[in-house]
């Protein structure tokens, strides 16, 4: 156990390098190697989170799972994530990350093989959760690292590149997966397990590219501070803030500022609607509206790749046309977010129509997402406990997401109808299922979170 | 740099063996590639269709071309569609019968319709369809199943061990 804590313990401080020009061609190259690999490896990180989701359909047409089933052991992942979100942070603060970060990784890549064998209820369940709990070793590794090696004034450039890690991820899965197993000619007709096979390669290659060439901080390798190289005071102030003694006082003050608890509330209903969309609308997509499952996946992909664009566009409407106001630009995004539901639910069978609303839908809710999951309790908190604002609407926003999995699940199977042709001491089974009571469940959340968010019109942001 | 580039040439040549070498197998073509021959074979297909309204009304149509049957299936298929318990039967809420409302031949197909009447909120969890029981020549089943929800069409084979969703 010792040996195991030291070999993900952050490694000890080198003597200081004297060269200022071998400082300075060292700072650019792991610089560099910093913001590739954490954007490159996240988002291939992504790919052994959400490969459930593109084989969900292929797994209940096979009569492996009962949606309820699927839907139990997708809420276990967003349980592990918001338990990892928690922990994860703690133990990412002490560890050299690299080793940390390929840890998450690899392990991840392993529940994903094991669920590739696994028609076990407990047993996928149990995979999935542990694949909750390592994909969270990501986040946090790829924040330290950020901290560690840019500075304050120039953080949230790098922060604003390394997002758009998730939306590179979602899109490998909903397009790469779907290609491997939509049957051809669009896709190559592979069986489901190479839904889990594929991913867990990918993310092995990933955790090895994050351990050759992700650098520990700074000072391990011999450099000063990224704030001394780069002349940015800001992490002094940081650090004295850090050896405040009434840190745990000021974290507690979260939880007693009563517009925090709209807000996680208003996140986590936000969350239902977001997951359902990721988790079943590509079932969703198949079942009822008769797409196949490639071109159900490119849909859910549309989705998330106006996101990029909706995050950014939030940031910057609600700083300038709003005067830093998230309210009126979280009613603006939130119907961005609402009224497209309508038309991919209860619209027309036209497929131009349906990407247009999920692209709309995407902006949307990326945007209200960003003030909900983030900008907005940052806004109420108290600055220095910034992190504790985030991890408690993060544990909110996950648990709701984790709870939607499994209730989604439960109200699909109930309306199961099947088709059973027996062919002699064999029989074969088609699905029916009958989606109108999650829609409503989904869209609902939608509307309670617009409300709750809407009851926070007059709140202002704390100094 | 040269050993390192040929050692991630042979780690991707490893992926690409995996995947290519790994795919489904026996039965596969026929399964798999349905649609590739499921043109030469229409002709001796039979087709069901079933539809279910939001009132619980059924209705069924059973399309029997008499090449899809042998001689001796064919002399007592009539007899054997009208019962409709050698066809389909549903599980439900509470009971409801399925009874035959016309059987005739049109152009060397045997025209067979069905109809129950559930009731809109008798929920109907199963359809158990048994031709392949008691019609030995019989192949393949084209089926239609249009719900309040959603419709699907898919082709049950007896060469196959799933429902084929892309039948032609």
């Amino acid at each position: 156990m010792k040996s195991l804590l030291k070999f993900f313990a952050a490694g000890t401080d080198q003597p200081r390098l004297t060269d200022t020009a071998l400082i300075d061609e060292q700072f650019r190259y792991y610089r560099r190697n910093v913001i590739v690999v954490i954007i490159l490896c996240y988002g291939l990180g992504y790919v052994c989170r959400l490969a459930l989701n593109v084989v969900k359909k292929p797994l209940m047409d096979a009569g492996i799972f009962t949606p309820e089933e699927v839907g139990l052991i997708g809420s276990m992942l967003l349980y592990g994530y918001a338990l990892g979100k928690f922990s994860n942070g703690l133990l990412s603060d002490y560890s050299n990350v690299k080793r940390f970060f390929a840890a998450g990784l690899f392990l991840s890549a392993m529940m994903n093989f094991g669920m590739s064998f696994s028609s076990l209820v407990w047993l996928s369940a149990t995979l999935w959760i542990l694949n909750g709990w390592f994909q969270g070793f990501g986040a946090p590794s790829c924040a330290v690292a950020l901290a560690s090696w840019y500075s304050n004034r120039e953080r949230g450039r790098y922060y604003g590149l390394w997002s758009t890690a998730h939306a590179i991820g979602e899109g490998l899965t909903y397009l790469g997966i779907a290609l491997l197993i939509a049957l051809p000619p669009k896709g190559l007709g592979l069986s489901w397990q190479f839904g889990f096979w594929v991913p867990a390669t990918i993310c092995v290659l990933a955790a090895v590219i994050v351990y050759v060439y992700l650098p520990d901080r700074p000072r391990t390798l011999g450099l000063p501070s990224v704030a001394e190289w780069r002349n940015d005071g800001g992490e002094k102030a940081m650090a004295a803030a850090h050896d405040a003694a009434s840190i745990l006082k000021d974290q507690l003050k979260v939880i007693a500022i009563p517009s925090m608890w709209v807000i996680a509330l208003a996140s986590s209903s936000m969350y239902i609607t977001r997951y359902a969309v990721n988790s079943w609308g590509n079932v969703y997509l198949q079942e009822i509206r008769g797409f196949d499952l490639f071109d159900a996946n490119f849909f859910i992909f549309l989705n998330t790749a106006a996101g990029i664009l909706g995050c950014v566009a939030y940031g910057y409407l609600s700083d300038k046309l709003f005067n830093a106001r998230r309210p009126p630009a979280n009613l603006l995004f939130g119907l961005m977010e609402l009224l497209p539901l309508f038309v991919i639910f209860y619209g027309p069978a036209n497929a131009t129509v349906l990407a247009i609303a999920l692209v709309v839908y995407g902006f949307g809710l990326s945007g209200i997402l960003a003030s909900l999951g983030g900008l907005f309790a940052l806004d109420i908190a108290p600055k220095k406990v910034a992190g504790a604002a985030m991890g408690f609407i993060g544990i909110f926003s996950y648990l709701g997401a984790g709870m939607q999995d499994y209730v989604s699940g439960k109200l699909i199977y109930d309306s199961e109808m099947q088709v059973v042709f027996s062919t002699g001491d064999a029989s074969q089974t088609v699905f029916f299922y009958d989606y109108s009571v999650p829609i409503m469940f989904w869209i609902g959340a939608s509307v309670v979170s617009m409300i709750l968010a809407g009851s926070l019109w007059k709140v202002r942001a704390s100094d | 740099m040269i050993r390192q580039q040929t050692g991630n040439i042979a780690f991707l040549a490893a992926i690409i063996f995996v995947l290519t070498a790994c795919g489904e197998s026996g039965s596969g073509d026929y399964c798999d590639n349905h649609y590739e021959f499921h043109a030469s074979h229409i002709d001796s297909v039979v087709e069901l269709s079933i539809e279910l309204s939001e009132e619980g009304a059924l209705g069924g149509r059973l399309l029997v071309p008499k090449s899809a049957l042998d001689d001796t299936t064919l002399s007592g298929i009539e007899t054997l569609l009208a019962s409709t318990e050698k066809t389909f039967s549903l599980q439900s809420q509470v009971p409801c019968d399925i009874s035959v409302t016309n059987l005739n031949w049109v152009n060397d197909i045997l025209d067979v319709r069905y109809a129950a009447s559930c009731g809109a909120d008798n929920k109907i969890g199963k359809i158990d369809v048994t031709l392949f029981d008691h019609i030995d020549g019989l192949e393949e089943v084209v089926t239609s199943v249009t719900t309040p929800a959603t419709a699907k069409r898919f082709g049950i084979s007896r060469q196959c061990d799933a429902p084929i969703f892309r039948v032609d």
